[in-house]
């Protein structure tokens, strides 16, 4: 990695906002040195993330913000993504893999969040909204990169 | 909106391309997926040659028309995924309710 990086980014709630954060996200993921493949599975968990936020937290209301801040360290991507909506219950979420639930709607971003990060976290707070942060340790394979990591 | 069209021996083929995701894709899919029925298809081909990335909802969509062409009495089957496409769907499960293919002319020899 090239150096430590912090960005964030503040949209509205509106479906096609989300693709703006799909820009900021491949740029930062590969400023980490990530492979194309770890690069498209964290930026689909954090896709998942932020359309969470927009849909379910924000209930699509424009004037109600989702933030995504990316922290970039050395050996690990954090990326939290707060939005300013009610919460939800976790665990009343269906098990997507259960064979009763194939054909139902709810459930896969956060099985997939959970397949591609190392840890994912929800926080409900009432006042401030539910945050979500996921983590993922970095393993560079950019040469170029680790020859300017160390300098 | 919905995705280019074609039909080659009685299988419609669907072309979409770019992602197939929240708030367009998945409703041009679903679209997509009723013109045809609507146009009297119910033997759909998905092509996913030139999709980049399909989320939740692209695949909320996938499997809600897949039941809707399969209880009408037809078949709705997928065609060159590409492999981060064809890593979702694996880890989600849904690639075991579809028959997948490499080659369109394998997928439509399979409708027959």
């Amino acid at each position: 990695m090239k150096e430590e990086l912090h960005v964030d980014i503040n949209i509205g709630s509106r479906f096609d906002n989300i693709d703006l954060v799909d820009v900021v996200t491949e740029a930062v993921l590969r400023h980490s040195g990530m492979d194309d493949e770890s690069v498209e599975r964290l930026g689909l968990a954090i896709r998942e993330a932020v359309a969470n936020g927009v849909q379910h937290g924000n209930k699509e209301q424009p004037e109600k913000r989702v933030t995504v801040s990316f922290v970039l360290e050395k050996e690990e991507v954090s990326i939290r993504i707060q939005d300013q909506g009610e919460g939800f219950d976790l665990d009343g979420l269906p098990d997507p893999l259960a064979p009763e639930n194939l054909f139902k709607p709810r459930g896969r971003g956060i099985l997939l969040m959970n397949s591609f990060m190392d840890e994912v976290k929800f926080e409900f707070d009432g006042d401030r909204g539910t945050a979500v942060t996921l983590r993922k340790s970095v393993t560079p394979t950019d040469p170029e990169a680790d020859k300017e990591d160390l300098g | 909106m919905t995705f280019p069209a074609r039909t080659r021996e009685g299988v419609t083929i669907l072309e979409p391309a770019g992602k197939v995701t929240i708030g367009r894709g998945d409703i041009e899919l679903r679209d997509s997926v009723d013109a045809a029925m609507a146009a009297g298809s119910n033997q759909l081909l998905v092509d996913f040659k030139r999709v980049t990335r399909m989320d939740s909802s692209g695949m909320a969509e996938l499997v809600a028309a897949f039941k809707r062409v399969t209880e009408s009495g037809g078949q709705m089957k997928l065609l060159r995924l590409p492999s981060n496409i064809r890593d979702v769907l694996s880890i989600t499960q849904i690639a075991q309710v579809f028959d997948i293919f490499d080659s369109e002319d394998d997928a439509v020899s399979s409708f027959k």
